[in-house]
């Protein structure tokens, strides 16, 4: 028994690419990245100290997303993630998956437009991809378009 | 950002930049700033670059073999060069 939900866990990472089969998609940057509004997104299950941290232990995974406000400072950022070495990398400093101060000083120095006032936190182990299409990212494609976020830097764990 | 190139090629989304670091790790080590700062000018430029979808970007860094320090200096150097150069 033990075996076979192991080949089912196994079955389940393997066939995300089958999301992967239709066009993709395309949108024209709509104006150079020094004028551009820009968010950050990471995968690498980054939350804000104080919000509910992710369901790492979970076995099938958790598709939901934290609202990171731009003005979070990056010593309050945190990592739920039980599927990659968080401990010698992003537990000490977050910008190797959530590269915030790196993106500020970008911005602080013209290279960037501005920074989006929301970024995304998102936990990549997720085995019901469903639930993140259908559920987790229209949800997130919503919030920043009402912030008039133009483009994304998605990074994963 | 990936650093799986394989799962990457396969799912193709419209840009992507691929780095040879470790998992969790693709802005590069803890604290190691010119690194970090490096990875992320060059994510950004590729929002410009890719003009394909599904391209995919493969940047040159082999993680702790490289100067960064040095590499940013360079780039500095090369940015203002181009900065007085238009004036």
């Amino acid at each position: 028994m033990f075996m076979d939900f192991n080949k089912w866990i196994m079955a389940q990472i393997f066939r995300g690419n089958r999301w992967a089969k239709g066009k993709t998609p395309w949108t024209p940057l709509p104006r150079p990245v020094p004028e551009l509004r820009l968010a950050l997104i990471s995968s690498g299950g980054v939350y804000r100290e104080g919000q509910a941290p992710f369901d790492a232990g979970n076995l099938l995974g958790d598709w939901s997303f934290r609202v990171i406000p731009n003005d979070t400072p990056t010593s309050a950022l945190r990592v739920a993630h039980d599927h990659y070495n968080h401990k010698d990398g992003a537990d000490k400093d977050i910008n190797v998956v959530f590269p915030l101060d790196r993106l500020r000083e970008l911005e602080a120095r013209g290279a960037i437009g501005q920074l989006s006032p929301v970024h995304i936190g998102l936990m990549g182990y997720i085995l019901q991809p469903e639930k993140l299409i259908e559920e987790t990212a229209p949800q997130i494609i919503q919030l920043l378009k009402e912030t008039a976020v133009e483009a994304a830097l998605m990074v994963p764990a | 950002m990936t650093v799986s190139r394989d799962v990457t090629a396969g799912i193709k989304p419209p840009r992507a930049v691929y780095v040879r670091f470790p998992f969790g790790f693709a802005f590069g080590e803890p604290f190691a700033y010119d690194q970090q700062l490096i990875i992320a000018e060059d994510a950004l430029a590729a929002l410009e670059s890719i003009k394909e979808p599904g391209a995919l970007i493969e940047l040159p860094y082999r993680w702790k073999r490289e100067n960064y320090a040095t590499l940013r200096r360079e780039r500095e150097r090369g940015m203002e060069a181009q900065q007085e150069g238009a004036h």
